[in-house]
This record gives structure tokens, C-alpha cells and sequence, in this order.
């Protein structure tokens, strides 16, 4: 079977400027002067494969280059040039949960724009639903403005929408943590059925807790390389002593 | 899908909400309607129709690449967070004002029987222009979403420009009246044509020229493809800079 995920090469250089010239105006008045751009690497030649049906975690400390990693697969950010990546299978990112909600639409028309937005066609939202608002338990509060919603409410209807994105692949940014303990019990429920229906799982995350009860595998990246990959259990202690 | 979000978040919040949206047109018109007819005595037969129709072709113009400048920056949350193509936000804020000018025109026609005119099927030709119009604003809209990122001052830029253009277009006066060593110039600008068929096509005032109606279609096809080039190339590097 082949991996879900190889990445041979990979290295992000973002170019960073001395000084950030927004406007035309500061373009004019500094001509003379120029703008040093210095390269900063986030990512340095990462080389990892993910295997069809696991658990992946991905630990580092702030500012290591998680997210930016997460944000390549995602295609959000182009890597460097000799860079190389194939993902095998439709992949859902769940970087962070209510993209494009907006507080004056209702709770049914943010599902709808919520899951357009993570590509979802109409049809495919009209069926599903019943069953979003179910995994939510805002049954009576679908027709209201979502500024009215407490902040637990709203995750909670972002969170459920997301669940409902049916990819074999699925990356998560720590978005375990939401909702009261009932709701974070049904999330982690809902990790587990993806993760027995053979979906493939990459996780960024700070929580040993959730590392330790979901991994399969981890990865630690430490000053943008890879540290250590292999069982959560040594990779976390690594960690621990790094910090 | 996020064309019609667009539409109905501008209109949110107000009971009126799509009436608003009317009242700039409108209170243009309405303004420049008095002016040239009652102060300056104006007596072209249609002068009213033709007013109202440059008016409201100039100013989904002017709202439809303001709305697309804005379709970039305006959505950095969604666009730093999940991948979609980044293009059709663009041209999903467009095509929300898109709307809007389809209500303006409706209310045209009303205005159009109303005045006595009537309809020959050389009007048909109109739509051409429409669909040329719509392409212009959006390859616009792409190429200022892009720029706007780098340079944030061409948004008070642009506004200016239009305020410009708006004298610089056949809106208020019309095209015979420009002295024929200035008239390429003018033409020289796609909205120029456009209004000016337009008024041939539906009023039946003004001049055609195959040229001229050529250039203008080929012009607004042609900006639309250099936009979405522009947008292509560039797009991945604004996302980093957003």
C-alpha cells in the first residue's frame, strides 16, 4: 500500500525585509534607501513519510515550524523551490475551526458558507445537515444570529462541520481542545471512529495528553528540522527534555 | 454560493438594505438630473434615460473594482486558513455587486418604457457589452487585489481615479459634444464605448462604430486575461504577505 503523505526535501524560506513598505508614499520617500530582504528558513529539509490509516503527531515548541509545515501540506504556503510532496487522497485541513463565520448570518446559513468554504457542494451539505446539527446539540438555536451564540456554541457548530468533511486524510491544528468535557468526549469519540475507519491523521499538538492517547507515531521538529520521529512515548520525552 | 453571502452581508443590518445600495445611484442622478436639466436648461430629448443608464454602468464600475481591490485583503483570515482558490473570492466579491447592477438595470428599463421608448432588437447587442463590462471590472478587480497588497495607498488612489473618470466618460454629456481631436482619447477608455453603445444600442441617441464596439469587447476580454495572468503569478507570494 502506498503512504498517504511523502515529503523528500521540503524547506520553507520566507523573505523577510528589513522594514515593511505598505504604501507608495513610504516607497517614494525611501528610495535612497534600500530594503534589505534576509531570508529566514522555517522548514529545513524535512524528509518524513506518513503511512495510509495512522496517527500522526506533530510536536515542537513555539515558532519550530509546525504550523508552517501544516500550512505547506495544506498547499496554503508554496514550498521552496526542489521541494517535494505528494499527497495521495483528498485532504482536509481543519487548521482552525468557523473559517469565514460571520456573527450576523444565522447558525444554518454559517454551516452552509462554513462548508462551501471547505468544498463541500450544496447537495453535499443538504444531506449532511441533520446530522451537523445533531453532532452540535444546537438543534434549537439554528436559526439565530451567531453573534447571540456563546463562544463554546460556536465552536461547537465549526467543529461539527468539519467533522463532516469526508477525507480519507485530515490534518488537525490543536482544535481538541473546544467545547465542555461532554463535547470534547464526542470529539475525541469522533477521532477514534476516523481513526478505526482507516483514516489517516496528522495532529500538531501541545497536549501530551491527546499525544499520548491518539498517536501511533509522533514527530518532533526542533529549530526547523526534524528532531525524532517514532513512538509518541520517546518523542515526548525528548521534548520534555529540550524544553 | 459566497457571491450571494457577499450581496446579503452589504445589505445586512438595515431594514432597507437593498435600497440603500439604490440611493447612490440614484441621489447621483437625481442631483446631476436637476442640475443640467433646470440650471443649465438641458433639453436633449431622453437626456434623463441616457443619464441614468451612463450613471449606472459607471457605477458598478466603480463598485465592482473597489469590491474586488477588497476581495483579497478583505478575506486574510480565510485565505491565511484553509485553501480554496483564492481567485474566486475575487471574483465572488465582483459578482455581488454584479447584482446590484442587474437590480439598477431592471429599474432602467421601467424608467425606459416609462420615458417612451421603445425597444428595437438591435438592443439586443446591449448584452455583449454587459458580459464585456463584467469582464473588464473583474480583470480590474484581479490586477488592484494583487497590487493592493504591496501598496495599501492604491486604495485612496483608485478612488480618485474614478472620480476622475467619471468626468472623463461620456456619462453627463455625450460623445458628439467632445471636440473630434480629444474624442480618441476619451474612446480610448473602454468605459467610454460602453456607455456610448449602450445608449446607441437601448436609447437610440449617440453613434456605433464596428471598431469601436470591436475594441471594446477585445479590450475588457484582454484585460480579464492579463488580470487572471497577473493573479496566477503572483498570488502565492501575496498569500506570504498578506
Amino acid at each position: 500500500m502506498e503512504p498517504a503523505i511523502v515529503v523528500k526535501n521540503l524547506s520553507k524560506t520566507f523573505r523577510l525585509t528589513a522594514e515593511r513598505r505598505g504604501t507608495l508614499r513610504e516607497r517614494l520617500i525611501k528610495l535612497h534607501v534600500r530594503n534589505e530582504r534576509k531570508p529566514k528558513r522555517t522548514l529545513e529539509n524535512l524528509n518524513f513519510e506518513i503511512q495510509q490509516g495512522e496517527f500522526f503527531g506533530i510536536i515542537g515548541r513555539n515558532g519550530s515550524g509546525k504550523s508552517t509545515l501544516l500550512k505547506i501540506l495544506a498547499r496554503i504556503y508554496k514550498p521552496d523551490k526542489g521541494s517535494e510532496f505528494t499527497i495521495n487522497g483528498r485532504i482536509a485541513p481543519m487548521l482552525e475551526l468557523g473559517v469565514g463565520f460571520n456573527s450576523e448570518l444565522t447558525g444554518r446559513e454559517n454551516v452552509y458558507l462554513n462548508a462551501t468554504i471547505l468544498g463541500l457542494t450544496k447537495q453535499e451539505i443538504d444531506a449532511r445537515y441533520a446530522d451537523i446539527v445533531r453532532f452540535a446539540e444546537l438543534e434549537d438555536f439554528m436559526e439565530m444570529q451567531v453573534k447571540h451564540y456563546s463562544s463554546g456554541m460556536s465552536v461547537k457548530l465549526a467543529f461539527s462541520v468539519a467533522a463532516q468533511i469526508d477525507a480519507p486524510i485530515m490534518l488537525l491544528d490543536e482544535v481538541l481542545a473546544v467545547g465542555d468535557f461532554v463535547f470534547q468526549e464526542k470529539c475525541f469519540a469522533y477521532f477514534e471512529e476516523c481513526k478505526k475507519k482507516g483514516k489517516t491523521i496528522i495532529l500538531v499538538t501541545h497536549s501530551t495528553g491527546s499525544m499520548k492517547r491518539f498517536a501511533d507515531r509522533a514527530m518532533l521538529i526542533h529549530q526547523s528540522r526534524i528532531d525524532m520521529i517514532g513512538d509518541p512515548q520517546k518523542v515526548l520525552e525528548r521534548y520534555h527534555q529540550l524544553g | 454560493m459566497l457571491t450571494w453571502t457577499n450581496f446579503k452581508l452589504r445589505y445586512y443590518g438595515s431594514y432597507l438594505g437593498y435600497f440603500w445600495s439604490l440611493l447612490k445611484p440614484l441621489g447621483l442622478f437625481g442631483v446631476l438630473y436637476v442640475v443640467f436639466t433646470v440650471f443649465l436648461k438641458q433639453s436633449t430629448p431622453h437626456f434623463g434615460v441616457a443619464l441614468l443608464l451612463g450613471i449606472i454602468l459607471w457605477d458598478f464600475f466603480v463598485a465592482g473594482t473597489m469590491a474586488g481591490m477588497n476581495g483579497f485583503i478583505g478575506n486574510y483570515q480565510m485565505i491565511r486558513k484553509v485553501y480554496l482558490p483564492r481567485i474566486v473570492l475575487v471574483a465572488a466579491a465582483v459578482s455581488s455587486t454584479f447584482i446590484g447592477f442587474f437590480f439598477n438595470l431592471l429599474i432602467f428599463f421601467c424608467f425606459a418604457l416609462f420615458d417612451g421608448i421603445r425597444f428595437t432588437p438591435k438592443a439586443l447587442w446591449f448584452f455583449p457589452l454587459v458580459v464585456a463590462l463584467y469582464l473588464l471590472v473583474l480583470g480590474i478587480g484581479f490586477i488592484l487585489s494583487i497590487v493592493v497588497v504591496k501598496v495599501r495607498d492604491i486604495l485612496s488612489l483608485w478612488e480618485v481615479a474614478t472620480q476622475l473618470g467619471f468626468w472623463a466618460t461620456p456619462i453627463v454629456y455625450k460623445m458628439e459634444i467632445v471636440p473630434s481631436s480629444w474624442r480618441f482619447f476619451i474612446f480610448f477608455n473602454p468605459m467610454s464605448g460602453i456607455i456610448e453603445y449602450s445608449r446607441y444600442l437601448l436609447i437610440g441617441i449617440g453613434g456605433l462604430t464596428k471598431i469601436g464596439y470591436s475594441y471594446v469587447i477585445a479590450l475588457s476580454l484582454l484585460t480579464f486575461l492579463v488580470g487572471v495572468g497577473v493573479f496566477k503569478w503572483k498570488e502565492e507570494e501575496m498569500v506570504e504577505d498578506l
